[in-house]
């Protein structure tokens, strides 16, 4: 090799080598001063991230300090079955089977033979579970292979936080959800107190697993959501579930609701609504109770006669002649549900008795041309008004008004709202008008919610609220109280007097889908108990009974009254006071 | 100080002598730094440990208090002891109240 040669290739050599390093320079330049801003916040950008500090969601309580809304984690649980040994795996497999099917359900074969399958076909992710709670979730835990955790035995799980209702499919519409889609029920109406305000915490990664706070402080605190305690009491809702439930059955009624109110303040002790799911079972599915209107037939004559009353038209003790086959009432024939022997009767009997064809003639003979004056007189009562009750989804009840235009107002409209039709109400808004006359005369809101807390301490008492102090005179409330009470040891409802309790109140059989060929019908009662010193009203209404089985206010709807309010009766004591003498 | 002095260690000396106390304090503040450092991981650990357990505890709480509530339920325990002969009290209780 000539020396010339030597020389020239280690000169290339070094000047390959000088570019080179130049060019590493150049590119660490370009990525500390040229990029190095980018580069700077990528940095900052994966190991510094802003986390959010989810408020608690407040939990919803009865009053009787009952959990009916709670936020807890619920698990997901899945198994790698390639990730255990052949022979651990083997081993395992009939323990882990058998307790799977104890925990889970399905048979001992069914797990032992999906998991086999599972790990022959190379799966590495099978779902043994999803939305279990904490209990079971520790059970699946400890079982053989699953304790051996992730990486040894392939146990799987994610936890998710997630609202829960332990009492079940029980007073579900009233509690309501709320997510972003759809929001009702008490979590609808208290979403912005029970939600809370998420905060803000800046963290720093230090593995792959941990980050550490930057600052000792959230950078945002989370506003925690404030608990509701409602004024539901539990063993009332659950003594009106069982007997709704109970009725529902037996008549194959197609739906029902209950509603409890404390008479003094319109506090909602039992709400239940439950309707035919497709398998044929009674679940809550809608707030019968708050948002359908119906309706309700002869429990609005109450309001007739307290009409009467008020306009001085009448006394109890007055004595009505008429037809007992009929009464012509424009181009309809108004008959009662069974006919009376004799052609006259006393005004408290024909309430009592509950007589279509006395109402509709008093109606017509007192009204007939000042249609108004009886209306007005309902409106006054606040017959045609909203309870302004805190759940979403009351509707405005129909009360027609009397007009000159035959399009608005027909003149048989009037005896028809006399005893019932025409005129559309809910349930609540008919109970709020029980409840009134229990309460003499004066109507209370209905509301569900009494406290709004945080940490245990009361931070807001909601009151109750009078929505109208007098209904009607005090004198014309006691002649009611005392109608209503005959309603229940001589008239519709003598089957529901209990030797128990003093009952009073009103039966109501209406027709609907009358306008079709399969005429159905709606059972109410509505009314209060102990009749004497009335504590709680109530009302049950039963929707579309087999009405080959029956299909009377009285039975259907009566007997579901009766057996609430004697149960009720047997759980609210009565103060006995003892003198102490020292 | 001049770079060479800094880069050559010449700042630990002064007049000849070794000036040692700063060179301890400036590795001790080393350690100190690097142990807080320690403490504060340890605790963002343990806080995330707390938290977890916390979230297991009110879910178990919740959990076994569900279940206790169920049982409670009037219907539920009449349902176990109806075939004992027990039967649903339409009587009203009496509450006895002293007064002085």
């Amino acid at each position: 090799m000539k020396k010339g040669n030597i020389t020239t290739r280690t000169t290339v050599m070094l000047m390959l080598i000088i570019v080179g390093a130049l060019l590493i320079l150049l590119q660490l330049f370009r990525i500390q001063y040229i990029d190095g801003t980018y580069y700077r916040s990528l940095a900052e950008k994966y190991s510094i991230k802003e986390f959010k500090v989810p408020a608690n969601r407040g939990n919803i309580y009865s009053a009787d300090d009952k959990l009916l809304a709670v936020t807890v984690p619920l698990y997901k649980v899945a198994f790698d079955p390639q990730v255990a040994k052949e022979y651990v795996f083997n081993q395992n497999l009939p323990a882990l089977a058998k307790g799977l099917s104890s925990i889970l359900g399905e048979s001992e074969n069914y797990w032992r033979t999906r998991l086999k399958k599972a790990r022959k076909k190379g799966s590495r992710y099978v779902l043994i579970a999803k939305n279990i709670d904490f209990s079971q979730f520790e059970k699946l835990k400890k079982l053989p292979l699953f304790n051996l955790g992730r990486y040894k035995g392939g146990f799987i799980f994610e936890s998710q936080p997630a609202r829960i209702y332990p009492f079940g499919n029980m007073l579900r519409r009233t509690i309501g959800v709320a997510r972003s889609d759809i929001k009702f029920g008490l979590e609808g109406a208290y979403h912005k107190i029970l939600e809370g305000k998420d905060g803000k915490r800046l963290k720093q990664k230090i593995n792959s697993r941990t980050w550490k706070p930057i600052n000792n402080f959230n950078e945002t605190e989370p506003v925690e959501g404030k608990d509701l305690e409602t004024t539901i009491r539990m063993d009332f809702q659950d003594i009106a579930h069982q007997a709704l439930s109970e009725q529902l059955t037996k008549f194959n009624a197609d739906h029902g609701t209950v509603i409890i109110m404390e008479v003094k303040t319109g506090a909602i002790k039992a709400m239940v609504n439950l309707g035919r799911n497709e398998n044929g079972n009674y679940v809550e599915k809608y707030n019968y109770a708050v948002g359908e209107k119906y309706e309700p037939g002869s429990l609005m004559k109450t309001f007739t006669y307290l009409t009467f009353f008020e306009d001085e038209k009448i006394d109890t003790s007055d004595i009505v002649h008429f037809q007992p086959a009929g009464f012509q009432y424009y181009d309809r024939i108004i008959k009662d549900s069974h006919e009376h022997e004799k052609p006259g009767m006393r005004v408290s009997e024909a309430l009592a008795l509950s007589s279509n064809i006395v109402t509709v003639k008093l109606t017509d003979s007192f009204y007939r041309s000042h249609p108004k004056r009886f209306i007005d007189k309902w409106i006054d009562m606040g017959i045609n008004k909203k309870t302004g009750f805190e759940i979403k989804g009351e509707p405005e009840p129909l009360l027609p008004y009397p007009s000159k235009d035959i399009k608005k107002w027909k003149p048989i409209q009037l005896g028809m709202i006399s005893f019932g039709y025409e005129v559309m109400l809910t349930p609540l808004q008919i109970l709020t008008l029980y409840n009134a006359i229990a309460n003499n005369g004066t109507k209370m809101k209905p509301y569900l919610v009494q406290k709004i807390k945080h940490n245990n301490k009361t931070i807001k008492k909601i009151p109750p609220e009078v929505l109208e102090k007098h209904m009607a005179s005090k004198e014309n409330i006691k002649k009611i109280q005392k109608l209503l009470r005959k309603v229940v040891k001589e008239g519709t409802a003598r089957n529901i007097n209990s030797p128990y309790v003093k009952i009073a109140g009103k039966t109501g059989t209406s027709q609907t889908e009358y306008w079709t060929s399969n005429k159905q019908y709606i059972a109410s009662f509505a009314g209060y108990f102990p009749a004497d010193k009335p504590e709680y009203s109530m009302i049950v209404v039963i929707h579309k009974p087999d009405k080959s089985m029956g299909y009377y206010g009285n039975v259907v709807a009566g007997k579901v009254f009766q057996k609430i309010a004697e149960e009720i009766n047997g759980i609210v004591p009565r103060e006995f006071i003892v003198k102490n003498e020292k | 100080m001049a770079f060479n002095d800094i880069i050559s260690g010449n700042f630990f000396w002064r007049q000849n002598r070794l000036q040692l106390f700063y060179l301890i304090v400036l590795v001790l503040f080393i350690m100190l730094s690097i142990w807080l450092s320690h403490i504060s991981d340890e605790r963002a650990r343990y806080t995330n440990k707390l938290i977890r357990e916390n979230r297991k505890l009110k879910s178990e709480y919740v959990s076994l208090k569900s279940k206790l509530m169920k049982k409670q339920l009037r219907s539920e325990v009449y349902k176990k002891v109806k075939d004992r002969g027990f039967i649903i009290p339409k009587r009203r209780p009496y509450k006895i109240v002293t007064e002085e």
